[in-house]
């Protein structure tokens, strides 16, 4: 995943267009750009207030609908394909898969912004400074980030997680401080946390690479501003797009990861509702339930693609190249 | 930062089974006619004369157990022929494998371990035990001493010859393991704590009782070869289990006298076996056994999966305890099935009884009360097993239509509950399972059932090999956990999971995994090892049962009901033959899931 | 010369410091790695076992990290004491079927990649283009599992072609080519689709760059035909940055292949490491963990080292990159 970050943003570079096609081209991403929006701004509002929408059940909540005969039953067996009562079905349990949808996106949500939203801060500290300072620093930062780019992010949080599940169960402290609060939800957040601060201190650093040789800052230094002064003020306002887009193509690509790991079993445990999870859990009754295994993965295909087209056209529009691979 | 050891809560992951967990470890068979235990080779005492044919089919003051329904396995369509490969779909991975003595043998290990390794004793399809490697047992009146005479001319794989000395070595091994001993604490042990045994000759040795190993301290044990064909019975050749205590042999490169020789094994994935062109049997009209060249197990963990690669032909056998698939395939005529759902484990939820907690009975008793189970296997199953009150099923010794089960009471459950909080604060449970489809439903069925009566629940999800060894320290982690055990038709059978002696102090391990400790079982289990009287015996099995209810020691969900489906084509499936005798092996006496593949053969 | 031994040296150090933290992350939350070892909870005799097999595992990290390294490169990689095998035996068991995939995905992605991407740039902003490019974006936003689950819904349950859902195994080409081609298959192409989406975007971007230089120009003045410039001319140009990208992929292929033997099989080291996760056997898990990040870096070091060897001005536009 780390590597694909990469590659989404240097994929996303096209040379420059004819006039006219690039026109076309404009147009046609604005209608890939709205959608990415309208869909992530639809998803967020009832992942975030779920509990006081009406239409979405409770993750948990067993529903009791009226059956053939009018009496009240369960939907338990997957009884309930795609309809009125169950937009996307119910599951073996007689649940509501749309409303488990809708919390496993809350989670995914959740726990991809604020990886990445600490990446950024961790991963791009580390980039400013390796990006600004060259020489020493740049070597034991770059062999720090070229180190957790090689870790297969799904290899590595599969492992870590499954670690910190025994420390969470242990009598281990660290500071005086158990382990106890180490929930599932928590390493997961860690885990991608610490995944995504290469790429992002990557990307950083080449932008202040380029950043720091530019007219603006080579004046301010010259005026004799100091060096926090020429971070904080001259470059860091100008990273503000690349980490936009950064976050866009980041939260996708933690998604997947986030998918493919609760697949695998080291998300949330059930009866938490994630995407992955809901796919591992009905996928081998496909035969009879399509629903349950086809809805959580176009949810997450869905929300992925949103945040890569948002991501994409941010990146477009700022001009960010990333070249230095 | 190091304080003690730490306690083993594992992710999830293998995507999907669908059973309880199984055990078998040290399953002494079932039987129909226990008289024939004694009565075999000696004269029951005097006053033991219950005729046999009164046993099980018209038992005293019971509600109709069933009777153990004898079944001649269908002889063969076609003509048998020589050569083939099959494949086999089980459901789990054994851990520790492939040493008798260590390997933690559940179902599908004995499915597999069955095929390179022979036991002393086999199950006919009488349900009585038949000598297998051994030539006879002869016991004696008070079922104190077990002569045992072994068949010559048979060697190990390995060609290191069986004889009185490979045997009484397995035997020790076995006995005095840490797994097993528990099982056979009752067979006399010397000062130094090995197996006290006498070499009469080269090919005959005797064993004797002592309670809790004491020699002078002999007690009747009529039922003990049963044992012999279980795990603790299994041979293996003794220059290779010394090689792999030194260090210097594959433990994993089993090496037994049984019909097949095993080849490769993958763990996690695949176990292969070829057939053993020297092996010592040979079926009633004189043809060397075995027909088959190769058969490997593959481990799937997911029931509905095993099912479809049996449909899809990437199986030739599949056994499975998830009703809905037998639901599936007991009506497909492309399949042939082998039904096992007599005498076969119960699925229950088992208490850690070490938690001061669940060491109270009025919460063990209101999580059972909050735990609707027929509602449970309609959710879960799809109505399709039967639900279960007792820790037995039918044609159990003990078994029973009513014994005093509480029910569902989901009222009186969390009135127990708020009394109980009330006084020692919030209470948490937390349940352990297989990650498999079902047994994950199961467990959030269960949650949400808890929930309801106030008891927080969290869920861990355990890999079965490691579940298993869990259970077996008692892992502190652990409070409930879904379970599938308890096969066989004497109560004898279950001894070593019930009895409170089965908890050492000195040794982490035990068989009793839910460390019952109970006086008035205790003393019911020790009456009916003992017990020659199959009417009195049934008696303390049925106090037991009623025991077990009224205590809540666990909550029974469900009956197992065990499917082996194969491909037509694969023949002989329950005949594998008993050697010097007209009968065939049982498929599944006490190992519910299993068939013999001795005498299995690939029709054209 | 200075180049190839100043990235060996990076390879070194980036080798010392992945091993690292894969030890420390697998003692995580251990207080007593000889007793998890040994299988948790067990007995006396076991984890005497173990001491003696490991004398070093109650040691602290840093005196534990060099006997580990010597292990490992003199081909110790463990040993698991629940299922009684060693680490070496384990490789030689799980490490084929991945490879295998992997190496079909990688065929199949080529396959899909190459001809689209050189079509795209061909006819650029052409139907074909503009689908292609759609196409693309689409495959590039779904993860490996989102494939399978197409595939499963798609294919495996309309046909009876393919083994289901959880059901291929391993056969090696060499036993049966069709049997290897039925269980391969659907878990190959889970992962190809979605390398074919990479190197197809990746590639007709950088023909694109090709097609507009000098050369290419030239060669089109002189009255080459297109296709001869396309395939001799722009293709081998691009070759290069190709091979990068294959390289680049690995890591991610790796994470793919975890979840896709979980979901189709067959079961290779990905399968295996998710079991020794379960089982809590740390020494495997590091064993596997610690192959598969060594080939990520040497497959990243090869790359560059050809680099170096082929085309010197890209080494030193990569330096200065």
């Amino acid at each position: 995943m780390t590597i694909a970050l990469d590659d989404t943003l240097t994929t996303s570079d096209e040379p420059e267009q004819p006039p006219a096609a690039a026109k076309k081209v404009r147009s046609r991403r604005q209608i890939g750009f709205w959608f990415g929006v309208s869909w992530l701004v639809l998803l967020a509002v009832h992942a975030f207030f779920a509990e006081w929408i009406p239409w979405v059940r409770g993750e948990q909540e067993v529903p009791r609908v009226a059956g053939p005969d009018g009496e009240l039953i369960r939907a338990s067996g997957y009884r309930f394909g795609p309809g009125l009562d169950f937009w996307f079905g119910s599951d073996a349990l007689g649940k509501d898969l749309f409303a488990r949808c809708i919390y496993a996106a809350r989670l995914a949500l959740t726990v991809s912004i604020v990886s990445i939203g600490g990446a950024l801060i961790i991963g791009g500290t580390l980039g400013m400074l390796a990006g600004y300072f060259k020489g020493w620093i740049d070597r034991v930062i770059s062999v720090l980030v070229d180190a957790l780019l090689a870790f297969p992010a799904i290899v590595i949080a599969a492992l870590v997680i499954g670690r910190f599940d025994s420390l969470q169960a242990s009598d281990i402290e660290f500071l005086g401080f158990g382990f106890d609060w180490l929930s599932r939800r928590w390493s997961v957040t860690i885990i991608f946390l610490f995944l995504s601060i290469a790429p992002v201190a990557r990307i950083v650093r080449a932008q202040t690479l380029s950043l720091s040789e530019r007219e603006y800052v080579l004046a301010a230094r010259s005026l004799g501003a100091r060096t926090p002064r020429i971070l904080v003020r001259e470059i860091l306002p100008n990273l503000v797009p690349a980490m936009v887009a950064v976050i866009f193509t980041g939260v996708a690509i933690l998604l997947a990861a986030e998918g493919g790991l609760a697949f695998i079993g080291y998300s949330v445990k059930p009866p938490e509702a994630s995407w992955g999870l809901m796919i591992s859990e009905n996928r081998t009754r496909i035969d009879d339930a399509w629903w349950a295994t086809v809805f959580p993965a176009l949810m997450l295909f869905l929300t992925v693609l949103a945040f890569n087209l948002v991501g994409d056209r941010v990146a477009k529009r700022f001009d960010i190249r990333e070249t230095s691979l | 930062m190091l304080t003690r050891p730490i306690k083993n809560r594992r992710g999830l992951g293998r995507t999907a089974v669908a059973t309880l967990v199984a055990f078998t470890l040290v399953a002494a068979a079932c039987g129909g006619d226990d008289d024939d235990a004694v009565t075999t080779d000696t004269t029951a005492p005097a006053d033991d004369t219950d005729p046999p044919d009164t046993d099980d089919t018209d038992p005293p003051d019971t509600d109709e157990p069933e009777a153990p329904v004898v079944t001649e396995p269908p002889a063969a369509e076609a003509e048998v022929s020589y050569g083939g490969r099959i494949v086999v779909g089980v459901e789990a991975e054994t851990a520790n494998p492939w040493r008798p003595a260590n390997m933690n043998c559940a179902s599908s290990c004995q499915f597999i371990a069955r095929t390179f390794f022979d036991p002393l004793v086999a199950v006919d399809s009488e349900l009585d035990w038949e000598p297998y490697l051994a030539e006879s047992i002869d016991i004696n009146d008070d079922a104190t001493v077990f002569t045992i005479t072994l068949r010559e001319g048979i060697d190990f794989h390995d060609g290191t010859p069986f004889d009185a000395d490979a045997a009484m070595q397995n035997i020790n091994g076995n006995f005095t393991s840490l797994l097993l001993s528990g099982a056979v604490k009752d067979i006399a042990k010397g000062p130094d704590g090995s197996v006290l045994m006498e070499k009469l000759d080269d090919f005959t040795f005797t064993l004797q009782t002592g309670f809790n190993g004491d020699p002078d301290n002999p007690i009747p044990w009529p039922l003990f070869p049963y044992y012999l064909g279980g795990q603790a019975g299994l041979m293996a050749s003794p220059t290779w289990l010394d090689a792999a205590e030194a260090g210097e042999a594959d433990e994993t490169q089993a090496v037994g006298t049984g019909p097949f020789l095993l080849t490769n094994y993958a763990p996690g994935d695949r176990t292969t076996v070829q057939r053993n062109p020297d092996y010592w049997l040979s079926d009633d009209d004189g043809n060397q056994l075995p027909f088959l060249d190769e058969i490997e197990f593959r481990v799937i963990e997911d029931s509905q999966v095993r099912g479809e690669a049996l449909r899809s032909g990437d199986l030739d056998i599949m056994a499975t305890s998830d009703s809905l698939v037998i639901a599936d395939f007991a009506d497909d005529a492309n399949f042939e099935y082998v039904n096992q759902d007599q005498f076969s484990e119960t699925n229950y939820i088992m208490f850690n009884l070490t938690q001061p907690y669940l060491a109270d009975r009025d919460v063990r008793c209101a999580l059972l009360q909050a735990v609707d189970t027929v509602d449970l296997i309609e959710v879960v199953a799809g109505g399709a097993s039967t639900p279960s009150i007792g820790p037995f099923t039918p044609g159990q010794e003990g078994f029973l239509t009513d014994n005093g089960y509480l029910g569902y009471d989901p009222d009186a459950a969390a009135e127990a509950i708020a009394a109980w909080t009330a006084e020692n604060g919030p209470l948490t449970i937390n349940y352990s399972t297989t990650p498999t489809v079902t047994n994950l439903q199961t467990a959030q069925y269960l949650a949400g059932e808890w929930g309801a009566i106030g008891v927080n629940v969290t869920i861990d999800q355990i890999e079965q090999s490691t579940l298993i060894n869990n259970a077996l320290f008692a892992d502190p982690a652990f409070d409930a956990f879904g379970w599938r055990n308890h096969a066989g038709l004497f109560v004898d059978s279950q001894y070593f999971w019930w009895h409170g002696s089965s908890i050492s102090p000195d040794s982490p391990l035990s068989l009793n995994f839910g460390r019952l400790d109970d006086p008035v079982i205790n003393e019911l289990l020790e009456l009916s090892r003992s017990e020659f009287d199959e009417d009195v015996r049934r008696g303390y099995a049925e106090d037991i049962n009623r025991r077990f209810a009224s205590e809540c020691f666990i909550i029974p969900t469900s009956q197992t009901q065990w499917g082996v489906f194969h491909q037509p084509a694969v023949q002989n499936i329950g005949r594998s033959p008993v050697p010097d005798d007209s009968t065939f092996l049982r498929d599944g006496a006490g190992f519910p899931g299993q068939v013999w593949l001795t005498a299995a053969f690939l029709a054209d | 010369m200075r180049y190839v031994s100043q990235r060996l040296l990076q390879f070194f150090v980036v080798f010392i410091v992945v091993t690292f933290i894969v030890m420390v992350a697998t003692r995580i939350g251990s207080a007593d790695p000889v007793r998890d070892l040994a299988g948790g909870a067990v007995s006396d005799q076991q984890i005497a076992r173990v001491l003696n097999d490991y004398p070093y595992l109650d040691q602290s990290l840093f005196l534990q990290y060099p006997q580990w390294l010597l292990d490992f490169v003199t081909g110790n990689l463990g040993y698991s004491y629940t299922q009684s095998q060693s680490g070496l035996a384990m490789f030689q068991q799980r490490l084929p079927p991945t490879l295998f995939m992997g190496f079909w995905a990688i065929v199949i992605g080529l396959a899909i990649a190459v001809p689209v991407g050189v079509y795209s740039a061909y006819k650029r902003d052409g139907a074909f283009d503009r689908g292609a490019s759609y196409t693309s974006f689409a495959f590039i936003s779904m993860p490996p599992l989102v494939i399978a689950v197409a595939l499963l819904f798609l294919v495996v349950t309309r046909t009876s072609l393919f083994p289901t859902v959880g059901g291929s195994s391993y056969i090696a080409p060499w036993d049966s080519p069709w049997g290897h081609f039925r269980n391969f298959f659907i878990p190959s192409l889970a992962l190809g689709l979605g390398l074919a989406a990479v190197w197809s975007r990746f590639l007709r971007a950088d023909m694109n760059l090709t097609l507009q230089s000098d050369f290419i120009m030239l060669a089109k003045a002189k009255g080459v035909s297109p296709a001869r410039v396309l395939w001799r001319h722009a293709l081998r140009s691009s070759v290069l940055s190709l091979i990068t990208s294959v390289a680049l992929q690995v890591s991610a292929l790796i994470g793919g292949a975890v979840v896709v033997e979980q979901f189709f099989g067959p079961r290779g080291i990905g399968d295996r490491l998710v079991f020794a996760i379960q089982q809590n056997d740390i020494l495997i898990i590091q064993a596997i963990t610690a192959v598969l990040v060594v080939g990520v870096v040497l497959a990243n070091l090869i790359v560059d080292l050809l680099y170096a060897v082929v085309d010197p001005r890209i080494r030193h536009a990569r330096k200065l990159g």
